[in-house]
């Protein structure tokens, strides 16, 4: 695998990060009154700042061979890949009980429209699983 | 799945930063494996072998449950 390339994509995407950051926060400070200025606000700013922190991350890397050996190194361990891959399998499973919890409380408090809106984005979510395991089972 | 990693690796007399470089992991992972508490791929497992210059049995001893 090509890693200066992969730093490169990786820049590009941080720049990608902190701009959107900026303009949604200009955007907020226009348009705060009509559409929740607070929230969009707070995106813009963490927009921004993880846009930022992982450019300067990146291009320190990519500026020092040993740092990009250092990369290398952890971006193909197996080990971190597997931490990786589990973490995002507990998450998936974390995420569909605590929405299933979700949907429960808010049946009981007659909460319709927040019940219906955790509902479909969990079975939008049990679709996608579903899609890719077809997917998958075709590939390998 | 146990193995003979620490051992062979203090026959050869190097240290675990000295493997995990040769092999191109990190230093966890050479931990962990010795820790019988990660087990390697298949890829690795030959390129302990190979390392270590023995076959792939004399390195992961399998355990039938």
């Amino acid at each position: 695998m090509d890693y200066n390339k992969k730093i490169r994509q990786r820049i590009i995407i941080s720049a990608v990060y902190a701009v959107l950051g900026i303009a949604i926060t200009i955007s907020a400070n226009i348009f705060g009154d009509k559409v929740n200025g607070g929230y969009m606000y707070s995106l813009g700013c963490a927009f921004t700042i993880l846009g930022a922190a992982l450019l300067v991350k990146f291009i320190r890397i990519k500026r020092s061979p040993e740092l990009m050996r250092k990369f290398e190194v952890s971006a193909s361990d197996e080990r971190n890949i597997m931490i990786a891959d589990k973490a995002r399998v507990y998450a998936f499973g974390a995420y569909s009980i605590c929405a299933a919890l979700a949907i429960v409380v808010f049946s009981i408090f007659y909460m319709q429209r927040e019940a219906l809106i955790v509902t479909c984005n969990l079975c939008a979510i049990v679709l996608l699983y579903l899609l890719f395991t077809i997917i998958l089972r075709k590939k390998y | 799945m146990e193995n003979r990693i620490k051992e062979l690796r203090k026959q050869k007399n190097i240290t675990q930063e000295n493997l995990a470089d040769a092999l191109s992991v990190t230093r966890q992972t050479i931990i962990s494996l010795e820790g019988g508490r990660y087990n390697a791929s298949l890829q690795l497992a030959y390129k302990l072998a190979k390392f270590f210059g023995v076959k792939i049995e004399d390195v992961f001893i399998f355990e039938e449950e």
